[in-house]
Protein backbone atom coordinates (compact mmCIF):
# COMPACT_ATOMS: atom_id res chain seq x y z
CA UNK A 1 0.00 0.00 0.00
CA UNK A 2 2.56 2.40 0.54
CA UNK A 3 4.01 4.42 -2.34
CA UNK A 4 7.02 6.00 -1.19
CA UNK A 5 10.31 3.49 -2.27
CA UNK A 6 11.24 1.06 0.97
CA UNK A 7 14.92 2.56 1.42
CA UNK A 8 13.80 6.32 1.51
CA UNK A 9 11.47 6.04 4.43
CA UNK A 10 11.24 9.11 6.05
CA UNK A 11 9.61 9.92 9.95
CA UNK A 12 6.45 11.13 8.65
CA UNK A 13 6.09 7.94 6.62
CA UNK A 14 6.42 5.61 9.53
CA UNK A 15 4.02 7.42 10.92
CA UNK A 16 1.54 7.39 8.45
CA UNK A 17 1.83 3.31 8.43
CA UNK A 18 1.39 3.28 12.46
CA UNK A 19 -1.69 4.90 11.97
CA UNK A 20 -2.67 2.43 9.14
CA UNK A 21 -2.02 -0.26 11.49
CA UNK A 22 -3.76 1.14 14.32
CA UNK A 23 -6.71 1.45 12.77
CA UNK A 24 -6.49 -2.04 10.86
CA UNK A 25 -6.00 -3.91 14.45
CA UNK A 26 -9.46 -1.85 15.62
CA UNK A 27 -11.21 -3.29 12.63
CA UNK A 28 -9.79 -6.78 13.51
CA UNK A 29 -10.84 -6.39 16.97
CA UNK A 30 -14.48 -5.34 15.96
CA UNK A 31 -14.31 -8.64 13.62
CA UNK A 32 -13.82 -10.72 17.29
CA UNK A 33 -16.70 -9.01 18.89
CA UNK A 34 -19.00 -9.84 15.67
CA UNK A 35 -18.34 -13.17 15.81
CA UNK A 36 -18.32 -13.60 19.59
CA UNK A 37 -21.71 -11.67 19.79
CA UNK A 38 -22.42 -14.43 16.98
CA UNK A 39 -21.83 -17.29 18.76
CA UNK A 40 -23.66 -15.83 22.17
CA UNK A 41 -26.51 -15.11 19.56
CA UNK A 42 -26.65 -19.23 18.33
CA UNK A 43 -26.02 -20.16 22.13
CA UNK A 44 -29.69 -18.08 23.17
CA UNK A 45 -31.13 -19.51 19.97
CA UNK A 46 -30.20 -22.97 20.81
CA UNK A 47 -31.55 -22.25 24.56
CA UNK A 48 -34.52 -20.77 22.60
CA UNK A 49 -35.59 -23.83 21.27
CA UNK A 50 -34.89 -26.50 24.14
CA UNK A 51 -36.78 -24.27 26.33
CA UNK A 52 -39.68 -23.91 23.36
CA UNK A 53 -39.15 -27.89 23.07
CA UNK A 54 -39.89 -27.90 27.00
CA UNK A 55 -42.61 -25.37 26.49
CA UNK A 56 -44.51 -28.10 24.39
CA UNK A 57 -43.71 -31.40 26.16
CA UNK A 58 -45.26 -29.24 29.08
CA UNK A 59 -48.29 -28.38 27.51
CA UNK A 60 -48.93 -31.81 26.47
CA UNK A 61 -47.80 -33.08 29.83
CA UNK A 62 -50.28 -30.80 31.31
CA UNK A 63 -53.19 -31.33 28.83
CA UNK A 64 -52.86 -34.75 29.71
CA UNK A 65 -52.52 -34.21 33.69
CA UNK A 66 -55.98 -31.78 32.78
CA UNK A 67 -57.55 -34.50 31.60
CA UNK A 68 -57.13 -37.06 34.06
CA UNK A 69 -57.61 -34.28 36.36
CA UNK A 70 -61.20 -33.71 34.89
CA UNK A 71 -61.90 -37.24 35.44
CA UNK A 72 -60.88 -37.34 39.02
CA UNK A 73 -59.95 -34.24 40.73
CA UNK A 74 -62.01 -31.78 42.04
CA UNK A 75 -60.77 -28.95 39.22
CA UNK A 76 -60.19 -26.31 41.58
CA UNK A 77 -56.61 -26.58 43.23
CA UNK A 78 -55.26 -28.33 39.80
CA UNK A 79 -56.68 -25.44 37.72
CA UNK A 80 -54.69 -22.96 39.64
CA UNK A 81 -51.47 -24.37 40.10
CA UNK A 82 -51.71 -25.06 35.65
CA UNK A 83 -52.60 -21.44 35.38
CA UNK A 84 -49.88 -20.16 37.34
CA UNK A 85 -47.26 -22.56 35.35
CA UNK A 86 -49.01 -21.38 32.34
CA UNK A 87 -48.29 -17.81 33.04
CA UNK A 88 -44.98 -18.38 34.16
CA UNK A 89 -44.10 -19.73 30.69
CA UNK A 90 -45.48 -16.97 28.80
CA UNK A 91 -42.97 -14.58 30.77
CA UNK A 92 -40.51 -16.54 30.17
CA UNK A 93 -41.10 -16.49 26.47
CA UNK A 94 -41.85 -12.59 26.53
CA UNK A 95 -38.40 -11.85 27.98
CA UNK A 96 -36.98 -14.62 25.64
CA UNK A 97 -38.50 -12.75 22.41
CA UNK A 98 -36.84 -9.04 24.44
CA UNK A 99 -33.40 -10.81 24.57
CA UNK A 100 -33.18 -11.50 20.90
CA UNK A 101 -34.21 -7.90 20.23
CA UNK A 102 -31.59 -6.93 22.23
CA UNK A 103 -29.03 -8.95 20.44
CA UNK A 104 -30.55 -8.21 17.19
CA UNK A 105 -30.04 -4.60 18.27
CA UNK A 106 -26.23 -5.26 19.03
CA UNK A 107 -25.33 -7.11 15.93
CA UNK A 108 -26.93 -4.18 13.86
CA UNK A 109 -24.75 -1.22 15.82
CA UNK A 110 -21.48 -3.42 15.38
CA UNK A 111 -22.00 -3.70 11.67
CA UNK A 112 -22.43 -0.14 11.63
CA UNK A 113 -19.30 0.78 13.93
CA UNK A 114 -17.58 -1.94 11.29
CA UNK A 115 -19.28 -0.06 7.92
CA UNK A 116 -17.78 3.26 9.25
CA UNK A 117 -14.27 2.04 11.01
CA UNK A 118 -13.73 0.64 7.40
CA UNK A 119 -14.61 3.83 5.43
CA UNK A 120 -12.68 6.39 7.45
CA UNK A 121 -9.79 3.85 6.90
CA UNK A 122 -10.26 3.58 2.68
CA UNK A 123 -10.50 7.41 3.05
CA UNK A 124 -7.45 8.04 4.63
CA UNK A 125 -5.69 5.78 2.58
CA UNK A 126 -7.23 7.80 -0.18
CA UNK A 127 -6.67 11.56 1.10
CA UNK A 128 -2.41 9.87 1.37
CA UNK A 129 -2.51 8.73 -1.88
CA UNK A 130 -3.34 11.92 -3.37
CA UNK A 131 -1.03 13.49 -1.05
CA UNK A 132 1.78 11.42 -2.28
CA UNK A 133 0.96 11.82 -5.78
CA UNK A 134 0.59 15.39 -6.10
CA UNK A 135 3.92 15.89 -4.10
CA UNK A 136 5.31 14.03 -7.01
CA UNK A 137 3.94 16.42 -9.46
CA UNK A 138 5.17 19.36 -8.03
CA UNK A 139 8.50 17.83 -7.33
CA UNK A 140 9.08 16.09 -10.86
CA UNK A 141 7.64 18.97 -12.63
CA UNK A 142 9.70 21.82 -10.80
CA UNK A 143 13.28 23.20 -12.65
CA UNK A 144 14.95 22.83 -8.94
CA UNK A 145 16.62 19.92 -7.32
CA UNK A 146 14.41 18.53 -4.72
CA UNK A 147 15.42 16.63 -1.60
CA UNK A 148 14.44 15.97 2.07
CA UNK A 149 16.75 15.16 4.87
CA UNK A 150 16.49 14.45 8.63
CA UNK A 151 18.03 17.43 11.51
CA UNK A 152 21.43 16.75 10.99
CA UNK A 153 21.29 16.94 6.68
CA UNK A 154 21.55 13.53 6.47
CA UNK A 155 19.63 12.94 3.34
CA UNK A 156 16.45 10.37 3.32
CA UNK A 157 15.38 10.98 -0.55
CA UNK A 158 16.39 13.16 -3.93
CA UNK A 159 14.22 13.81 -6.44
CA UNK A 160 14.79 12.37 -10.23
CA UNK A 161 16.26 15.56 -10.96
CA UNK A 162 18.69 15.79 -8.92
CA UNK A 163 20.08 12.28 -10.23
CA UNK A 164 19.80 13.74 -14.11
CA UNK A 165 21.91 16.23 -12.73
CA UNK A 166 24.66 15.32 -10.77
CA UNK A 167 24.82 11.60 -11.75
CA UNK A 168 24.68 10.64 -8.04
CA UNK A 169 22.07 7.99 -7.51
CA UNK A 170 19.52 7.93 -4.33
CA UNK A 171 21.50 5.33 -2.82
CA UNK A 172 25.03 7.43 -3.17
CA UNK A 173 23.40 10.46 -2.45
CA UNK A 174 21.51 9.18 0.89
CA UNK A 175 23.29 10.16 4.43
CA UNK A 176 25.96 12.30 3.86
CA UNK A 177 26.62 11.39 0.49
CA UNK A 178 25.12 14.38 -1.38
CA UNK A 179 28.21 16.46 -0.26
CA UNK A 180 30.14 14.60 -3.33
CA UNK A 181 28.16 16.64 -5.44
CA UNK A 182 29.37 19.96 -4.30
CA UNK A 183 32.40 21.40 -5.16
CA UNK A 184 34.99 20.53 -2.61
CA UNK A 185 35.78 24.14 -1.58
CA UNK A 186 31.99 24.64 -0.86
CA UNK A 187 31.54 21.50 1.22
CA UNK A 188 32.64 23.18 5.05
CA UNK A 189 29.78 25.84 3.80
CA UNK A 190 27.26 23.37 3.50
CA UNK A 191 28.47 21.14 6.80
CA UNK A 192 28.24 24.62 8.72
CA UNK A 193 25.01 25.83 7.60
CA UNK A 194 23.36 22.52 8.83
CA UNK A 195 25.08 22.42 12.09
CA UNK A 196 23.49 25.93 12.37
CA UNK A 197 20.06 24.64 11.77
CA UNK A 198 17.36 24.88 13.87
CA UNK A 199 13.31 24.82 13.79
CA UNK A 200 12.85 28.34 14.31
CA UNK A 201 15.29 29.53 10.94
CA UNK A 202 15.50 28.38 7.05
CA UNK A 203 18.44 26.34 5.92
CA UNK A 204 20.26 28.96 3.60
CA UNK A 205 23.88 28.88 1.64
CA UNK A 206 25.10 28.97 -1.82
CA UNK A 207 27.29 25.90 -3.44
CA UNK A 208 28.27 25.20 -6.54
CA UNK A 209 27.27 21.66 -7.48
CA UNK A 210 28.48 19.31 -10.62
CA UNK A 211 26.65 19.30 -13.27
CA UNK A 212 27.27 16.43 -14.92
CA UNK A 213 26.46 16.67 -18.34
CA UNK A 214 28.32 19.96 -18.61
CA UNK A 215 31.39 18.29 -16.65
CA UNK A 216 31.72 21.56 -14.77
CA UNK A 217 30.75 23.31 -11.30
CA UNK A 218 27.45 25.98 -11.47
CA UNK A 219 26.30 28.27 -8.67
CA UNK A 220 23.82 26.91 -6.84
CA UNK A 221 21.49 28.49 -3.68
CA UNK A 222 20.09 25.99 -1.38
CA UNK A 223 17.54 26.34 0.61
CA UNK A 224 15.52 23.88 3.06
CA UNK A 225 12.65 24.26 5.59
CA UNK A 226 11.43 22.25 8.55
CA UNK A 227 8.47 19.79 7.98
CA UNK A 228 6.97 20.48 11.90
CA UNK A 229 3.98 17.56 12.80
CA UNK A 230 1.21 18.50 14.78
CA UNK A 231 2.75 17.86 18.12
CA UNK A 232 5.53 20.87 17.23
CA UNK A 233 8.33 18.10 16.34
CA UNK A 234 10.26 18.50 13.82
CA UNK A 235 9.77 15.50 11.16
CA UNK A 236 12.06 16.43 8.38
CA UNK A 237 13.71 19.05 6.14
CA UNK A 238 12.28 19.93 2.87
CA UNK A 239 14.79 21.70 0.31
CA UNK A 240 15.68 22.69 -2.59
CA UNK A 241 18.73 23.47 -4.78
CA UNK A 242 18.28 26.27 -7.73
CA UNK A 243 20.74 27.25 -10.46
CA UNK A 244 21.47 30.62 -9.78
CA UNK A 245 24.64 30.47 -12.42
CA UNK A 246 22.83 32.08 -15.50
CA UNK A 247 21.61 34.94 -12.89
CA UNK A 248 25.12 35.51 -11.27
CA UNK A 249 26.94 35.59 -14.35
CA UNK A 250 24.46 38.64 -15.52
CA UNK A 251 25.08 40.05 -12.43
CA UNK A 252 28.62 39.87 -13.23
CA UNK A 253 28.59 41.16 -16.93
CA UNK A 254 25.95 43.75 -15.81
CA UNK A 255 28.42 45.22 -13.85
CA UNK A 256 31.15 44.94 -15.87
CA UNK A 257 28.83 47.42 -18.55
CA UNK A 258 27.91 49.55 -16.39
CA UNK A 259 31.32 50.12 -14.67
CA UNK A 260 32.85 50.23 -18.86
CA UNK A 261 29.84 52.88 -19.65
CA UNK A 262 30.45 54.98 -16.79
CA UNK A 263 34.17 54.90 -17.89
CA UNK A 264 33.32 55.72 -21.40
CA UNK A 265 31.10 58.36 -20.47
CA UNK A 266 33.69 60.01 -18.47
CA UNK A 267 36.24 59.46 -21.20
CA UNK A 268 34.57 61.23 -23.81
CA UNK A 269 33.53 64.29 -22.18
CA UNK A 270 37.31 64.77 -21.28
CA UNK A 271 38.28 64.74 -25.13
CA UNK A 272 35.15 67.12 -25.59
CA UNK A 273 37.04 69.48 -23.10
CA UNK A 274 39.91 69.26 -24.68
CA UNK A 275 39.10 69.69 -27.85
CA UNK A 276 37.28 72.56 -26.87
CA UNK A 277 40.31 74.05 -24.86
CA UNK A 278 41.96 74.06 -28.04
CA UNK A 279 39.90 75.27 -30.15
CA UNK A 280 39.77 78.16 -27.54
CA UNK A 281 43.20 78.49 -27.75
CA UNK A 282 42.90 78.67 -31.59
CA UNK A 283 41.26 82.16 -31.24
CA UNK A 284 39.04 83.77 -34.51
CA UNK A 285 35.74 85.42 -34.03
CA UNK A 286 33.27 84.09 -31.27
CA UNK A 287 31.52 82.62 -34.45
CA UNK A 288 34.39 80.89 -35.68
CA UNK A 289 34.62 79.19 -32.62
CA UNK A 290 31.39 78.43 -32.25
CA UNK A 291 31.84 76.80 -35.75
CA UNK A 292 34.79 75.22 -35.17
CA UNK A 293 33.78 73.52 -31.85
CA UNK A 294 29.93 72.64 -33.12
CA UNK A 295 31.41 70.95 -36.01
CA UNK A 296 34.30 68.92 -33.94
CA UNK A 297 31.31 68.01 -31.38
CA UNK A 298 29.57 66.71 -34.35
CA UNK A 299 31.71 64.81 -35.40
CA UNK A 300 32.34 62.94 -32.27
CA UNK A 301 28.92 62.64 -31.43
CA UNK A 302 28.43 60.65 -35.19
CA UNK A 303 30.83 58.09 -34.41
CA UNK A 304 29.71 57.98 -30.95
CA UNK A 305 26.30 56.96 -31.77
CA UNK A 306 27.45 54.78 -34.67
CA UNK A 307 30.10 52.98 -32.22
CA UNK A 308 27.13 52.35 -29.24
CA UNK A 309 24.42 51.63 -32.05
CA UNK A 310 25.85 48.48 -33.11
CA UNK A 311 26.33 45.22 -31.05
CA UNK A 312 29.84 44.67 -32.54
CA UNK A 313 30.85 48.47 -31.71
CA UNK A 314 32.07 49.04 -35.03
CA UNK A 315 31.63 51.96 -37.71
CA UNK A 316 31.68 51.69 -41.27
CA UNK A 317 34.37 53.48 -42.56
CA UNK A 318 32.83 54.51 -46.14
CA UNK A 319 29.46 55.40 -43.76
CA UNK A 320 31.82 57.32 -41.75
CA UNK A 321 33.55 59.23 -44.77
CA UNK A 322 30.07 59.69 -46.49
CA UNK A 323 28.48 61.02 -43.66
CA UNK A 324 31.26 63.55 -43.02
CA UNK A 325 30.91 64.78 -46.36
CA UNK A 326 27.43 65.00 -46.58
CA UNK A 327 27.56 66.78 -42.99
CA UNK A 328 28.72 69.45 -45.27
CA UNK A 329 26.86 68.58 -48.64
CA UNK A 330 29.55 67.05 -50.26
CA UNK A 331 28.10 64.39 -52.21
CA UNK A 332 29.15 61.84 -55.11
CA UNK A 333 30.55 63.14 -58.43
CA UNK A 334 33.02 63.93 -61.16
CA UNK A 335 34.77 66.00 -58.30
CA UNK A 336 34.14 63.54 -55.80
CA UNK A 337 35.51 59.95 -55.21
CA UNK A 338 35.06 57.38 -52.65
CA UNK A 339 36.30 54.04 -53.14
CA UNK A 340 37.64 51.38 -50.71
CA UNK A 341 36.66 47.33 -49.69
CA UNK A 342 34.73 46.99 -46.58
CA UNK A 343 36.02 48.15 -43.32
CA UNK A 344 34.53 48.06 -40.14
CA UNK A 345 36.62 50.29 -37.69
CA UNK A 346 36.02 49.82 -33.70
CA UNK A 347 36.15 52.36 -30.78
CA UNK A 348 39.33 54.45 -30.71
CA UNK A 349 39.99 54.21 -34.17
CA UNK A 350 36.57 55.09 -35.49
CA UNK A 351 36.66 58.40 -33.24
CA UNK A 352 39.85 59.46 -34.24
CA UNK A 353 39.56 58.60 -37.77
CA UNK A 354 36.15 60.57 -37.81
CA UNK A 355 37.62 63.12 -36.57
CA UNK A 356 40.36 63.41 -38.61
CA UNK A 357 38.25 62.99 -41.66
CA UNK A 358 35.95 65.87 -40.12
CA UNK A 359 39.24 68.21 -40.26
CA UNK A 360 40.34 67.52 -43.49
CA UNK A 361 36.58 67.36 -44.65
CA UNK A 362 36.05 71.08 -42.79
CA UNK A 363 39.45 72.53 -44.33
CA UNK A 364 38.11 71.52 -48.07
CA UNK A 365 35.30 73.26 -47.13
CA UNK A 366 36.97 76.53 -46.58
CA UNK A 367 39.54 76.61 -48.44
CA UNK A 368 40.01 73.08 -49.94
CA UNK A 369 38.48 71.16 -53.15
CA UNK A 370 35.20 71.68 -51.96
CA UNK A 371 35.21 75.15 -52.40
CA UNK A 372 37.09 75.33 -55.77
CA UNK A 373 35.18 75.51 -58.69
CA UNK A 374 37.51 73.28 -60.28
CA UNK A 375 38.90 71.44 -56.94
CA UNK A 376 38.73 67.53 -57.27
CA UNK A 377 38.51 65.12 -54.06
CA UNK A 378 39.67 60.84 -54.08
CA UNK A 379 39.27 59.72 -51.11
CA UNK A 380 40.84 55.91 -51.44
CA UNK A 381 42.18 53.46 -49.14
CA UNK A 382 42.96 49.82 -49.28
CA UNK A 383 44.02 46.78 -46.79
CA UNK A 384 47.27 45.55 -46.43
CA UNK A 385 49.36 43.31 -44.60
CA UNK A 386 52.78 44.74 -43.42
CA UNK A 387 56.32 42.79 -42.97
CA UNK A 388 55.26 41.94 -39.16
CA UNK A 389 51.80 40.40 -40.33
CA UNK A 390 49.54 43.31 -39.40
CA UNK A 391 46.61 44.26 -41.11
CA UNK A 392 46.87 47.94 -42.19
CA UNK A 393 44.29 50.36 -43.16
CA UNK A 394 45.89 52.65 -45.57
CA UNK A 395 43.91 55.92 -46.45
CA UNK A 396 44.72 58.90 -48.71
CA UNK A 397 42.63 62.20 -48.97
CA UNK A 398 43.77 64.38 -52.71
CA UNK A 399 42.91 67.25 -53.26
CA UNK A 400 43.53 68.88 -56.95
CA UNK A 401 42.43 71.80 -58.68
CA UNK A 402 42.68 73.62 -55.88
CA UNK A 403 44.58 77.30 -56.50
CA UNK A 404 46.66 78.72 -53.41
CA UNK A 405 45.06 80.63 -50.93
CA UNK A 406 46.56 81.65 -47.76
CA UNK A 407 46.27 79.62 -44.79
CA UNK A 408 44.22 80.16 -41.41
CA UNK A 409 47.10 79.09 -38.74
CA UNK A 410 44.40 78.69 -36.89
CA UNK A 411 42.71 76.01 -39.26
CA UNK A 412 46.01 74.45 -39.81
CA UNK A 413 46.51 74.15 -35.89
CA UNK A 414 44.41 71.59 -34.54
CA UNK A 415 43.30 69.57 -37.50
CA UNK A 416 47.57 69.28 -38.35
CA UNK A 417 47.90 68.15 -34.42
CA UNK A 418 45.71 65.02 -34.44
CA UNK A 419 46.49 63.96 -37.73
CA UNK A 420 50.16 64.21 -37.24
CA UNK A 421 50.46 63.62 -33.00
CA UNK A 422 46.85 62.29 -32.10
CA UNK A 423 47.03 59.36 -34.18
CA UNK A 424 50.23 58.13 -34.31
CA UNK A 425 50.16 58.85 -30.05
CA UNK A 426 46.52 56.58 -30.09
CA UNK A 427 46.56 54.23 -32.46
CA UNK A 428 49.84 53.63 -33.77
CA UNK A 429 49.75 55.46 -37.15
CA UNK A 430 51.60 56.91 -39.65
CA UNK A 431 50.59 59.76 -41.21
CA UNK A 432 51.64 62.54 -43.69
CA UNK A 433 50.17 65.67 -44.60
CA UNK A 434 50.88 68.28 -47.18
CA UNK A 435 49.76 71.57 -47.77
CA UNK A 436 49.45 72.03 -51.39
CA UNK A 437 48.02 75.46 -52.10
CA UNK A 438 44.64 75.81 -50.14
CA UNK A 439 44.21 71.93 -50.35
CA UNK A 440 45.73 69.19 -48.85
CA UNK A 441 47.42 65.93 -49.51
CA UNK A 442 46.96 63.35 -46.68
CA UNK A 443 47.82 60.01 -46.01
CA UNK A 444 47.08 57.97 -42.68
CA UNK A 445 48.27 54.43 -42.30
CA UNK A 446 46.25 52.70 -39.21
CA UNK A 447 46.63 49.02 -37.70
CA UNK A 448 44.01 47.08 -37.82
CA UNK A 449 42.47 46.11 -33.82
CA UNK A 450 41.37 42.88 -33.24
CA UNK A 451 37.77 44.10 -33.04
CA UNK A 452 37.78 45.56 -36.78
CA UNK A 453 36.14 43.59 -39.47
CA UNK A 454 37.38 43.14 -42.83
CA UNK A 455 38.86 40.71 -45.79
CA UNK A 456 42.08 40.38 -44.61
CA UNK A 457 44.68 40.76 -47.87
CA UNK A 458 46.45 37.82 -49.57
CA UNK A 459 50.30 38.23 -48.29
CA UNK A 460 52.42 39.70 -50.48
CA UNK A 461 54.95 37.32 -52.24
CA UNK A 462 58.44 38.61 -51.86
CA UNK B 1 51.90 77.98 -7.11
CA UNK B 2 54.83 78.72 -10.31
CA UNK B 3 57.69 76.23 -10.89
CA UNK B 4 55.93 74.19 -8.05
CA UNK B 5 57.34 70.94 -10.03
CA UNK B 6 60.46 72.64 -10.60
CA UNK B 7 62.89 69.53 -11.50
CA UNK B 8 61.13 67.08 -10.74
CA UNK B 9 60.94 64.13 -12.83
CA UNK B 10 57.19 63.04 -13.89
CA UNK B 11 55.67 59.97 -15.53
CA UNK B 12 52.41 60.84 -17.95
CA UNK B 13 51.02 57.30 -18.70
CA UNK B 14 47.66 58.26 -20.97
CA UNK B 15 46.45 57.03 -24.07
CA UNK B 16 44.00 59.89 -24.86
CA UNK B 17 46.24 62.03 -26.97
CA UNK B 18 45.20 65.33 -26.02
CA UNK B 19 44.46 64.34 -22.34
CA UNK B 20 48.39 63.84 -22.21
CA UNK B 21 49.49 66.90 -24.31
CA UNK B 22 47.17 68.83 -21.67
CA UNK B 23 49.05 67.46 -19.07
CA UNK B 24 52.63 67.70 -20.49
CA UNK B 25 51.97 71.22 -20.96
CA UNK B 26 50.91 72.00 -17.60
CA UNK B 27 53.36 69.94 -16.03
CA UNK B 28 56.18 71.31 -18.12
CA UNK B 29 54.73 75.31 -17.39
CA UNK B 30 55.03 74.19 -13.98
CA UNK B 31 58.99 73.59 -14.15
CA UNK B 32 59.05 69.78 -14.26
CA UNK B 33 60.43 67.26 -16.49
CA UNK B 34 58.12 65.38 -18.13
CA UNK B 35 58.76 61.64 -18.70
CA UNK B 36 56.29 60.42 -21.72
CA UNK B 37 53.96 60.65 -21.94
CA UNK B 38 53.14 57.52 -23.21
CA UNK B 39 49.95 55.54 -23.91
CA UNK B 40 50.92 51.75 -23.85
CA UNK B 41 51.25 49.49 -20.57
CA UNK B 42 54.46 48.29 -22.11
CA UNK B 43 56.38 51.61 -22.92
CA UNK B 44 54.94 52.88 -19.17
CA UNK B 45 56.95 49.70 -17.76
CA UNK B 46 59.88 50.22 -19.51
CA UNK B 47 59.72 54.13 -18.25
CA UNK B 48 58.90 52.94 -14.45
CA UNK B 49 61.79 50.95 -14.48
CA UNK B 50 64.12 53.11 -16.04
CA UNK B 51 63.76 55.05 -12.44
CA UNK B 52 64.84 58.66 -11.47
CA UNK B 53 60.92 59.33 -11.18
CA UNK B 54 59.94 61.79 -8.54
CA UNK B 55 56.53 60.47 -9.47
CA UNK B 56 53.68 59.27 -11.84
CA UNK B 57 49.95 60.11 -12.92
CA UNK B 58 48.38 57.18 -14.56
CA UNK B 59 45.53 56.53 -16.68
CA UNK B 60 43.86 53.89 -15.14
CA UNK B 61 42.21 52.06 -18.37
CA UNK B 62 44.77 51.95 -20.94
CA UNK B 63 43.15 50.84 -24.31
CA UNK B 64 42.74 47.55 -23.96
CA UNK B 65 44.48 46.79 -20.18
CA UNK B 66 44.86 48.83 -17.26
CA UNK B 67 47.90 50.35 -15.70
CA UNK B 68 47.80 48.58 -12.33
CA UNK B 69 51.30 46.47 -13.42
CA UNK B 70 53.03 50.13 -13.26
CA UNK B 71 51.38 51.72 -10.26
CA UNK B 72 52.67 48.14 -8.53
CA UNK B 73 56.59 48.67 -10.19
CA UNK B 74 56.03 51.87 -8.70
CA UNK B 75 54.79 51.45 -4.88
CA UNK B 76 57.82 48.90 -5.02
CA UNK B 77 60.12 51.47 -5.54
CA UNK B 78 58.56 53.89 -2.87
CA UNK B 79 57.74 56.12 -6.16
CA UNK B 80 54.60 57.90 -5.22
CA UNK B 81 51.43 57.73 -8.08
CA UNK B 82 47.99 59.18 -8.67
CA UNK B 83 45.09 58.15 -10.82
CA UNK B 84 43.24 59.26 -13.60
CA UNK B 85 39.53 57.23 -13.85
CA UNK B 86 36.57 57.44 -15.64
CA UNK B 87 35.43 54.94 -12.79
CA UNK B 88 34.07 55.69 -9.59
CA UNK B 89 35.85 54.49 -6.86
CA UNK B 90 33.99 51.25 -5.92
CA UNK B 91 35.13 49.53 -9.47
CA UNK B 92 38.72 50.11 -8.74
CA UNK B 93 40.12 46.26 -7.35
CA UNK B 94 41.00 46.35 -3.79
CA UNK B 95 44.95 47.27 -3.62
CA UNK B 96 44.24 50.46 -5.66
CA UNK B 97 40.85 52.00 -4.24
CA UNK B 98 42.94 53.82 -1.58
CA UNK B 99 45.26 55.63 -3.85
CA UNK B 100 45.31 59.09 -4.55
CA UNK B 101 43.11 59.63 -7.73
CA UNK B 102 41.37 62.17 -10.08
CA UNK B 103 38.27 62.11 -12.13
CA UNK B 104 37.08 62.36 -15.63
CA UNK B 105 36.91 64.82 -17.04
CA UNK B 106 39.02 66.68 -14.30
CA UNK B 107 41.15 70.38 -15.18
CA UNK B 108 44.75 70.61 -15.32
CA UNK B 109 44.70 72.15 -11.62
CA UNK B 110 43.25 69.88 -9.84
CA UNK B 111 45.88 67.29 -11.06
CA UNK B 112 48.50 69.61 -9.74
CA UNK B 113 46.73 70.34 -6.80
CA UNK B 114 46.82 66.43 -5.81
CA UNK B 115 50.29 66.08 -7.23
CA UNK B 116 51.86 68.81 -5.19
CA UNK B 117 50.08 66.89 -2.07
CA UNK B 118 52.31 63.76 -3.63
CA UNK B 119 55.59 65.31 -3.45
CA UNK B 120 54.78 67.39 -0.57
CA UNK B 121 53.77 63.97 1.65
CA UNK B 122 57.29 62.46 0.08
CA UNK B 123 59.42 65.46 1.36
CA UNK B 124 57.97 65.42 4.65
CA UNK B 125 58.44 61.34 5.08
Amino acid sequence: MPIVPDQMDSEADRDRRHEIERLTDEVEQLQTSLEAADEEATQLAEDRNRLAGRLATQSRDLQVADAACSRRDPPGETEKELRIALEEMQVLAEELEVANNSLQEANRVLDQNVAERTRELQQKNDALAESESRFRTLVEGMPQLVWRAAEDGAWTWASPQWQRYTGLDPHRSSGMGWLAALHPDDRATAREAWIRASPGTTLAFNARIHHQAEGRYRHFHVRAAPVVTGDGRVAEWLGTSTDVDDLLRLQERQGMLVAELQHRVRNILTVVRSVFGRTMEAGGSAEDLADHFRGRLDSLARTQVIVTQSAAGTVDLENLVRDELLSVGAMDGPSLMIDGPPVALTGKTAESIGLAVHELTTNALKYGALRAKEGRLQIHWTINMDDSGTCRLDLTWIEQGVPAVTLNPARKGFGSELILNALPYQLGAETRLEFRGGGVRCSISVPLSEGARFAVPARKDR
Amino acid sequence: MAQGLSGKRILIVEDEYFIAADLKRAFQQDGAIVIGPVGDVGLGLALAEAGKLDAAVLDVNLEGSNSYPIADRLADQAIPYMFLTGYDGWSLPEPYCDAPRVAKPFTVHMVLAHLGQLLGSDKAS
